[in-house]
């Protein structure tokens, strides 16, 4: 687009503007005050309120609404004339007409845009006549309560839906004073529950029933922070009334989510307040977990320790990649001083094999070469074994908003999804477990397209890789049109720039550690400006992988532990026996430690075995510093503080310490070695012969999907209530095609069966899983689908009986 | 006697540039025969031309050409007189309306027996049919059976040119007028610069209300930064009163279907759209045939007439929105979505469906595309006034003697469109004012009736030209009552999107009612004024922006028939009930009770056979009684 500076005249002051660019940026940029009702700068612009109307006066046309108009050289505007004050209270007054005012018991009094600008700009005094037609309000949703008799229909929650969001749950329906927001048929709201359009909305109608507060606004004390559920880091800010959260929120123009949450970041916080939380250390005393004082209980744990050195045996720790890296550094000095040989880990994690053995030995770090703003104005991009909607929300509304909006493609090649897909060009079916072969069929096609940097050291080598893996082969292994691939590999060779997105999150199928490899080779034989982010399940893994906490691996620990020959295992958020996958024997790993200590904000499955328990701080009651996906520093403020006796990690461990004698960094060393990690640079690059395995192909039946939720995951959120109400409940999902022809209807009982193993659970129809899929969410290790699964990362089929 | 189509040979074949100059040379005498018809002529073979417009379909033109094809088939005339379904001839009023040619005489109001007996006597026989009894009288009593009545003589068809001269679904018959020369000159000898150049100098301006000029459009089109473009013909006649466009695509389809492929050509476009509007069916079927046709014949699909240029067209049914005629709404619509008004810019040249160029003109600016190419552009800027040049079609209804279609030269005066062409007012009472743009138009009073009709000299009056609709009203309409209906349909059709549009026109409304019903207020007035403006000035599309235009300009215009209604109460026009006092006229009553049976507030009393009294103070307006009343006693003033 044209962006060459003019010259254009603001109330009589000559300044400098960017041709085509939009007056109401430029005039907001010079301070002015333009009111807007309808206008988001993350939408495209709707120019229904007329607001922002300005007076022109180089002779093109009177009124003009400044959210719409493009900088043009020579304009002459005028922005608080008589005629323009005029036409902004002629409007407000108009909407107030239509507008049921009720603002002394309104949610939004005192935060309240139309409020506000009546305030501001006040109304003509004349009464007019009209009659507001009565709307009953839409009290359906267990979350989003609709109220058509305060809209003013800005239009801007539709918007959002559609054009951010991509999920148009809602719609404009009807004209004139008939015109109302709404469902499909008036349907109850059946969406992601994101919030966004309760954030947008300019005026109460649109209320959370969680916040659904008696707090006014000016009450609230407004604080902001990074969210932590997952890796994505989304900047949130939270409204508090006596020490609790009463809103959630986040400002248009917030880094990276510039506005955006998720239902987890929105809602998920009363985890917080939990009635589960610990609050009290707990220690075993005569076969039972007793509660305990801090003193006790540090003591106890202390003295475990101690035995476990007396006796020669390990010490080990396996911590969460939530753990913040202040928090981290100082649990690896206190492992360090334990013992030289203490093993630490922080897995199994989601991300944490894509990152240290799949995209490490190529790009000599275990991070991503690809920051979110890339993929967001990447010529193309291709996303990898998952829809990121489910997992990392934020990703999708980006690839949503770079379609829907600017027109920019994205590719998606996954086994299972979410709705992603149908904004995808091209999407690709996989068979699960083949984005490997795909990634090899797409080195070898566009670099017999020339379009590959065969300079790479190791190109050689990977070339030859993949030499066998034609079109005709893939397609064979991913079970996607050959036109499909082509029709990919077209879009990738046309592309200057590519981004690659690797999603991974537990129940994905197939090796994320391969195919990691082989979306790192093929983005760096993409040349300059191509890159590959890894999205990683839970919020610091990168930060804590720099910390070093990472030596060993989660399995190589469990082997220690089972052989008997770990002493002490300090278990640092982490749940071996209620949430790893049953390949893992985290059970019988605890049962072999000497002495177990557990430090959690619940009581886990884990923690039910351990010898001490020590209640920790999470989410945004913790004080600190992590590293997102692409590298960047994050800053975490607390935002509530944790319940009375629970205490953030690093107090934890610095009181283990000095219990043990173990003398730890003071704070300011921390920081300084915190604020290094973030500069932390990789090795050099290399290719990499891949090793492209060939799934055997699915047997007769229908494919399990047991992917994430974006309600849920399975540890954390499942003390939410708030959203184990939103999620489906424990039931197996199929398409209404397939639930037919079963003859199932919703709520029937019916039995998957697969290969000697069997569940029973309740049927539901849903229109959003795929024919052929069975959707049975993971949530833990004893839930149907980890029962179905088995083997963590093997794709099953199985057969549909009713019961 | 063979139809045109088998005279032009094989019509199913795909046709090159010979085989249109044959059909050409074929089929053109007939064609000339028809348009020199005048009385008098002595005919060897005769043609019978039935109004197939949809306003003579409706009343049934369809058995009566049905019955002449059977009549002359029993009387073996079949040698002599054929049958031909032409497009609208204009004359609405009197339909079914039947043309004979060469002879030139109209039979108006045909009916199934009319239409036998024309067939016995006149094609049989050769005797025009008595005049007496099917004529219908001019403002001076003249009779207008004949192309020389200023009806016809008056107009100037360019747009309608083929209207009711050719059957519409034969591609012969468009070939043998004139049809696809255009296009050929644009294929095979024409530069696409040539032909902007040349629609440019003709001086053609957008037919479907805002006037923009039309080679500048193109240009802009063609010119903007895209790989794909559009074009797009909007057939969303939405004005109710205006049936030109509907007119134009039941009785010359091709004509648009041509211009559409003329300016894919010329653009770079190698798509196009209609977007008609459901409620018309007949123009939907008509077109679609044409479309078929059109394709195989090889003048629609891949390498027309051997040129290599691609072009096509689909149909996109409204769904009944006014709105929807507003181009970025009508886009919307197109793309499935709903059909909203966005801000422009981006304007379509730049922006338009699915975000590429798009070429955007109304039915009647597409009609004249042809013509303009054909004669050139200095033939068209010789028509018309210094800015506005070419001719106007206009949908004449309301107090006029001959409602229909009327084709004239820009600048004629409303005068002689409403007295000349329209006959003069048929209720004898005197010319009060003219409606034109419909709802989104204003009011020209009879006192500006002659000035020179152009799109600068409407606006000055405070109305549009709009699409065209111009609706005539004697003393006997209620300005105020007019505005409040245009108002009406205005609330009804609004989208909804901006606050001015969707609230404030409802409170105009409001107004308006209350003024009607006698409940109006002294700064009413000044409350219209102030809040017209307003919408006038900051609704997002031109639905908004001119919906308070037949407000404003009644008030401009009738200001003091206003304010009768507020500070007298009173309906000089007598159209507001509630401002109607009924009394009743003693020397007419017989006392028969009939109103005081109807009477639902029980204001009139009287006993039998002596005379009735309205108790005024009890009288709720409803004019119950009025209807009741069998000797006319009722009065109401």
């Amino acid at each position: 687009m044209d962006r060459r500076m003019v010259t254009i005249t603001v109330n009589g002051r000559e300044v400098t503007a960017p041709a085509g660019g939009r007056l109401l940026d430029v005039l907001r940029g010079l301070g002015l005050d333009i009111p807007t009702l309808c206008h988001d700068d993350r939408l495209t612009p709707y120019g229904g309120c007329r607001l922002c109307v300005v007076e022109r006066k180089d002779g093109r046309g009177g009124m003009v609404p400044a959210c719409s108009t493009p900088v043009q050289r020579g304009m002459v505007v005028e922005t608080r004339t008589p005629a323009v004050v005029a036409a902004r209270q002629n409007n407000l007054q108009l909407l107030l007409l239509d507008h049921r005012m009720e603002c002394p018991v309104c949610e939004r009094s005192g935060d309240c845009r139309l409020q506000e600008l009546v305030y501001l700009y006040g109304t003509p005094e004349e009464r007019l006549p009209f009659e507001r037609a009565e709307r009953p309000r839409d009290e359906s949703s267990p979350v989003i309560v609709r109220d058509p008799e305060k809209c003013i229909l800005c239009g801007k929650c539709v918007r959002l839906c559609d054009e951010v969001q991509g999920v148009a749950e809602i719609g404009l329906v009807g004209r004139g004073l008939d015109a109302a927001v709404t469902t499909l048929l008036g349907r109850p709201l059946d969406c992601e529950f994101c919030g966004q359009c309760v954030n947008a909305c300019p005026v109460g109608a649109l209320i959370a029933r969680p916040f659904a507060t008696e707090v006014p606004a000016w009450l609230r004390e407004r604080r902001t922070t990074v969210c932590s559920w997952c890796s994505c880091g989304c900047e949130l800010e939270a409204e508090l009334y006596e020490g609790r959260i009463v809103r959630v929120t986040a400002r248009p123009g917030s880094e990276p989510n510039d506005g955006m949450l998720c239902v987890k970041g929105w809602l998920g916080w009363d985890v917080l307040e939990s009635p589960e939380r610990l609050t009290r250390p707990l220690v075993r005393r005569e076969g039972r977990l007793v509660e305990a004082s801090w003193e006790e209980a540090l003591g106890a744990a202390a003295a475990g320790l101690a035995r476990a050195m007396e006796t020669g045996r390990e010490a080990a720790v396996l911590a969460t990649p939530r753990l913040l890296i202040e928090d981290a550094l100082l649990l690896r000095r206190l492992m360090e001083g334990v013992q030289g040989t203490a093993r630490t880990g922080i897995g199994p994690e989601a991300g944490l094999e894509a990152l240290a053995s799949g995209v490490a030995p190529v790009f000599g770090q275990p991070a991503s070469t690809a920051t979110l703003e890339d993929v967001d104005a990447a010529d193309m991009v291709l996303v990898l074994r998952g829809d990121p909607g489910r997992t990392h929300p934020l990703v999708k509304n980006v690839l949503v908003r770079r379609t829907r909006q600017r027109g920019l493609p994205f590719a998606l090649a996954a086994a299972f999804t979410a709705g992603l897909e149908r904004h995808a060009a091209p999407f690709l079916h996989l068979r699960p477990g083949t984005e490997t072969a795909l990634l090899a069929f797409l080195g070898r096609a566009l670099d017999l397209e020339g379009r590959l940097d065969r300079t790479v050291e190791g190109f050689g080598a990977w070339r030859e890789s993949v030499e066998r893996c034609t079109a005709e082969w893939a397609a064979g292994v991913t079970g996607v049109p050959e036109a499909t691939l082509a029709r990919l590999a077209e879009a990738l060779s046309a592309a200057r720039k590519v981004s690659l997105v690797l999603v991974t999150g537990r129940g994905i199928p197939g090796n994320e550690a391969a195919a990691a490899r082989a979306a790192a080779c093929l983005s760096v034989a993409l040349g300059e400006g191509s890159g590959l982010l890894v999205l990683p399940e839970k919020s610091n893994l990168v930060g804590c992988l720099r910390t070093g906490l990472a030596r060993d691996r989660a399995a190589d620990v469990l082997e220690a532990a089972l052989a008997g020959r770990v002493g002490w295992l300090y278990l640092v958020g982490q749940d071996p026996a209620g949430a790893w996958p049953r390949s893992m024997p985290g059970r019988e790993a605890l049962e072999s430690a000497e002495f177990v200590v557990v430090q959690d904000a619940f009581l886990t499955e884990t923690a039910r075995a351990a010898d001490v328990v020590l209640p920790a701080a999470i989410l945004i009651e913790r004080e600190g510093t992590g590293i997102g996906p692409e590298g960047t520093l994050r800053t975490y403020h607390r935002i509530v503080a944790p319940p009375a006796g629970v205490l953030q990690d690093g107090v934890i461990v610095r009181e283990l310490a000095r219990l043990a004698g173990v003398r730890l960094p003071g704070p300011e060393i921390v920081a300084a070695e915190t604020a290094a990690l973030a500069g932390a640079r990789g090795g050099p690059v290399r290719l990499a012969a891949l090793e492209v395995t060939v799934a055997e192909p699915p047997g007769e039946g229908f494919l399990l999907d047991p992917s994430p939720q974006v309600f849920h995951s399975g540890s954390t959120t499942t003390h939410s209530a708030r959203l184990t109400g939103l999620s489906p409940g424990i039931a197996v999902r199929m398409a209404p095609a397939d639930a037919e022809a079963a003859g199932l209807g919703n709520g029937d009982a019916v039995r998957l069966v697969t290969d000697g193993r069997e569940v029973l659970l309740r049927a539901r129809i849903d229109r959003r899983v795929r024919p052929g899929t069975l959707l049975v969410p993971w949530r833990n290790r004893e839930d149907a689908a980890s029962r179905l699964v088995g083997e963590d990362g093997v794709w099953i089929s199985v057969q549909l009986r009713r019961s | 006697m063979k139809t045109n189509s088998e005279a032009a040979g094989d019509s199913r074949a795909v046709l090159d540039r010979a085989a249109l100059a044959g059909i050409r040379e074929a089929v053109r005498p007939v064609i000339e025969g028809r348009l020199a018809a005048r009385r008098g002529a002595e005919p060897v073979r005769r043609e019978v031309l039935v109004c197939h417009g949809g306003s003579c379909v409706s009343c049934h033109a369809v058995p009566v050409a049905d019955v002449m094809e059977r009549v002359i088939g029993e009387r073996g005339l079949a040698d002599r007189a054929r049958v031909v379904r032409v497009g609208c001839m204009g004359l609405c009023d009197a339909g079914p309306l039947v043309l004979v040619v060469p002879d030139g005489v109209y039979y108006p109001r045909v009916n199934e027996s009319l239409a036998r007996r024309i067939v016995e006597e006149h094609l049989g026989a050769g005797t025009v049919l008595d005049e007496a009894e099917l004529t219908w009288e001019g403002p001076g009593g003249e009779v207008l059976r004949s192309r020389e009545v200023p009806f016809f003589a008056r107009q100037l068809k360019i747009a309608l040119r083929n209207c009711g001269v050719i059957d519409p679904g034969s591609l012969e018959e468009y070939v043998a007028a004139d049809g696809y020369r255009a296009l050929e000159k644009v294929l095979f000898e024409m530069e696409p610069g040539a032909v902007l150049d040349e629609l440019k100098r003709s001086g053609l301006r957008g037919r479907g209300g805002a006037g923009f000029p039309a080679g500048l459009k193109w240009q802009f089109v063609r010119d903007a930064r895209g790989d794909v473009r559009y074009v797009v013909c909007n057939a969303d006649e939405g004005d109710p009163g205006a049936f030109m466009d509907r007119s134009i695509l039941e009785g010359d389809p091709f004509s648009v279907i041509e211009a559409m492929t003329i300016a894919g050509r010329v653009i770079g476009s190698n798509q196009g759209y209609v977007y008609v509007r459901a409620e018309y069916p007949l123009a939907i079927e008509r077109l679609g045939a044409a479309l078929d046709r059109a394709r195989q014949a090889g003048l629609l699909g891949c390498d027309i007439l051997g040129s290599g240029f691609d072009f096509d067209v689909e149909i996109r049914i409204g769904a009944g929105a006014f709105v929807c005629g507003e181009e970025t709404a009508l886009m919307h619509s197109i793309e499935g979505k709903r059909g909203m008004p966005r801000p422009r810019p981006p304007f379509p040249a730049q922006k338009g469906l699915w975000n590429r160029p798009t070429l955007l003109n109304n039915v009647e600016t597409w009609a004249n595309v042809p013509p303009i190419l054909l004669r050139g552009a200095e033939w068209y800027a010789a028509i018309g006034t210094a800015r506005s040049k070419g001719t106007k079609v206009f949908a004449l209804a309301g107090a006029v003697r001959n409602t229909g279609l009327v084709e004239v030269p820009m600048g004629i005066s409303l005068r002689e469109v409403v007295e000349e062409l329209g006959g003069g007012i048929r209720s004898g009472l005197p010319f009060k004012a003219a409606q034109s743009g419909g709802p989104s138009g204003g009011c020209v009073p009879a006192s500006a009736a002659d000035v020179p009709v152009d799109y600068e000299s409407l606006q000055e009056l405070g109305a549009i030209m709009g699409s065209g609709g111009l609706i005539v009203m004697d003393e006997g309409t209620c300005m105020v009552e007019l505005a409040r209906f245009f108002m009406e349909f205005i609330v009804d059709e609004s989208c909804g999107k901006c606050p001015p549009c969707r609230i404030g026109n409802r409170v105009m409304l409001n107004v308006l009612e209350r003024i009607t019903r006698g409940e109006g207020r002294e700064e009413d007035l000044d409350l219209l004024e102030r809040l017209g403006d307003h919408i006038r000035t900051s609704s997002l599309c031109g639905l908004g922006q001119t919906g308070p235009n037949p407000v404003l300009s009644t008030l401009r215009h009738f200001r003091q028939e206003y304010e009768v209604h507020v500070r007298e109460r009173r309906c000089p026009a007598g159209q507001c009930r509630a401002l109607l006092t009924y009394t009743i006229v003693e020397e007419l009553c017989n006392g028969c009770h009939a109103c005081t049976k109807a009477c639902p507030a029980g204001a009139i009393a009287g006993e039998l056979k002596h005379v009735h009294r309205i108790d005024q103070d009890v009288c709720i307006h409803c004019g119950a009684c009025l209807n009741a009343c069998p000797t006319g006693a009722i009065e109401a003033r």
